[in-house]
């Protein structure tokens, strides 16, 4: 595995195209008054549009809160989060539904797979939202990842009957199922042993690569840090 | 629907339960349904397609078919009644006959007072002759049949469904047949020895008079009557009202328990299945994403459990014919399980606010803050 170095750096543009991503003076806080906590706090964040960053920090360092409000999935309590050319900020909950389906493509650290779905199912489910139709097009498409991945004879199987490898191979299936531009990524790693973390990171850099997507890996995992274009550390809500 | 039929497929066995248990229970509301429409139409069937538009009763009769005998000379007088277009003297009897309990009913229009329709034959016309419609709770006569009643050999020419009094096998003959019958029932020798009582008078309105307004008019002109429109003489039957409140109970039990079983099986799925739900929001399902399947999977459970349950209420009335004479009524079957969709859909309320209370942000509290 040949990957670019990557090491602590500044949150800075790293391409000179339409960022997928950009977070200016971001905060998120929860709470009011005494019970206030600052999850976020005046956040700056460049991703380029085919940047993989490895986003890491210390527990409760406010890692996955910077991953949900790049996601759409949370709202920030102040300043500007832009994915591409679309200001967060400007999109009702239900264009925030349709924005995360089109454009962004999640991997969650527990909660991932459907389990009454098949692998191939949980890719094809994706393109039934918002009443779109799973036609020929959808089917192979899936069925091209589930490939691409090493799954093509698993395509059939429940989650139940996967080992955790593959259904965080098949998790990066159906992230990049619509073809998003910024693809999130928590913890993928953390229910694996070293080999098996090692080739999903692997087999994730080269799918994300391959597309020219971006990307953002939060990790606790130090070897993680390898498969990134740069790597950003988050302590107590701040960018170092 | 990819996802709802989805999770049918791999949760088949729950599904087929729900699917089961609403079946069960369609089979006993159309069952009762088919039991309570012919016990109620063998009480109610005689003047429910009576051909009377008003029926004239003894006004100490309560309404009451059974207890009213008209005053001698009412008839006549009620026929001058201004609006009147046609009446019928009409006798009641009750008596056993070929083993059975049965109602005479004995007319002075052999045309008039009677069955407003024949399923077979024609009407009773002359001394002997009976058209009957046979109780759905006893064995069936058909024309040609002879039947020896107090003394009256009558031969059935003809049949009407769905025309009987007091749930039994009703005969419908001449007044001079009737009269006999109840000079034999008297001792008497001759019909001229007794008074032949006239129970009722069987009343059509004239052209443009409203059946409503012409009984009013001649409950109010002529003494010791009391005249019904066909309607309210149906509805006013002694144990008629009582019949139908208690069906309608068990209906009202029956409706609430399909209600309360699929209500609490969704909701307790879709709290089984929320983690599901959550990921769905998370990468992007609108909240109709993850409500529509829900709503499909009511849907196919109750409409697929209200199929079997008719199917095998049907088979089973069929078996029962013989003891219960019911079947399954179309409208009443299409109604009770539109019904029962409409109840489903209002049951699942529960399960679908649960999921649109559903925060996709939960997808990541498993992670780390």
């Amino acid at each position: 595995m040949s990957s670019p170095t990557a090491s602590a750096a500044p949150a800075e543009p790293a391409s000179v195209d339409t960022p997928a991503l950009t977070m200016a003076g971001v905060s998120k806080i929860y709470g009011r008054d005494e019970q206030q906590v600052t999850a976020l706090d005046e956040v700056d964040l460049t991703v380029a549009s085919d940047e993989m960053v490895v986003l890491i920090g210390p527990s409760g360092s406010g890692k996955t809160t910077l991953l949900t409000v790049a996601g759409a999935l949370l709202r920030a309590t102040s300043g500007t989060v832009r994915v591409g050319d679309v200001d967060l900020g400007d999109l009702g909950d239900g264009k925030l539904s349709a924005f995360r389906r089109d454009r962004i493509g999640f991997v969650f650290q527990s909660v991932n797979l459907v389990p009454f779905l098949t692998a191939r199912e949980n890719l094809l489910a994706v393109r039934q939202f918002g009443g779109g139709r799973i036609d020929r097009a959808a089917r192979e498409r899936a069925d091209q990842l589930l490939d691409e991945l090493g799954l093509a004879d698993r395509s059939k199987n429940l989650p139940s009957q996967l080992s955790g490898g593959q259904k965080q191979r098949v998790a990066i299936g159906r992230a990049l199922m619509n073809d998003p531009d910024l693809v999130l990524i928590d913890e993928p790693t953390s229910a694996l042993d070293s080999k098996l973390g090692q080739q999903v990171m692997e087999l994730l850099h080269r799918e994300i690569k391959q597309r020219g997507v971006a990307a953002i890996v939060v990790t606790h995992d130090e070897r993680v840090i390898d498969f990134g274009d740069r790597t950003v550390e988050i302590v107590d809500g701040a960018l170092q | 629907m990819f996802i709802a039929l989805r999770e049918i497929r791999r949760s088949i066995g729950r599904f087929a339960l729900l699917t089961g248990a609403v079946a069960l229970l369609v089979v006993l509301l159309l069952f009762f349904q088919a039991v309570a429409g012919s016990l109620t139409l063998g009480l109610t069937g005689g003047v429910e397609n009576n051909s009377g538009e008003v029926l004239a009763y003894s006004d100490r009769a309560r309404r009451n078919p059974a207890a009213s005998f008209l005053p001698p000379g009412t008839g006549p007088t009620i026929a001058a009644v201004d609006g009147v277009g046609r009446t019928s003297e009409v006798g009641r009897l009750a008596l056993s006959a070929a083993d059975e309990d049965v109602v005479v009913i004995g007319l002075s229009d052999p045309d008039f007072g009677g069955p407003g329709r024949l399923a077979d034959g024609r009407r009773a016309t002359a001394s002997g002759e009976a058209v009957v419609s046979s109780s759905s709770l006893s064995t069936g006569f058909e024309i040609g049949d002879t039947v020896t009643a107090a003394g009256v050999e009558l031969t059935v020419v003809g049949t009407a469904d769905d025309a009987a009094f007091d749930v039994s096998p009703t005969f419908y003959v001449p007044f001079d047949d009737y009269a006999a019958m109840v000079a034999e029932r008297a001792g008497a020798t001759s019909v001229d020895e007794v008074a032949v009582p006239v129970s009722w008078v069987a009343v059509e309105a004239a052209e443009g008079v409203d059946p409503v307004d012409l009984a009013a008019t001649i409950s109010g002109s002529v003494e010791g009557v009391e005249a019904l429109d066909r309607d309210r003489a149906v509805s006013e039957l002694p144990g008629v009202g009582q019949v139908t409140q208690s069906f309608n109970i068990l209906y009202l039990l029956l409706f609430i328990v399909v209600t309360i079983v699929t209500g609490v099986f969704f909701l307790i799925l879709t709290v089984q299945k929320q983690r599901s739900l959550v990921l769905f929001r998370a990468i992007g399902a609108g909240r109709r994403d993850v409500v529509a399947p829900v709503l499909y999977q009511v849907l196919a459970v109750v409409g697929l459990g209200s199929l079997l349950g008719t199917a095998v209420a049907g088979l089973l009335l069929g078996a029962a014919r013989d003891t219960f004479g019911s079947t399954l009524d179309p409208r009443t079957t299409v109604l009770t399980i539109g019904f029962l969709l409409v109840l489903g859909v209002l049951a699942s309320i529960g399960a679908v606010r649960r999921v649109l209370a559903i925060d996709p942000i939960e997808a990541t509290t498993a992670g780390t803050v």
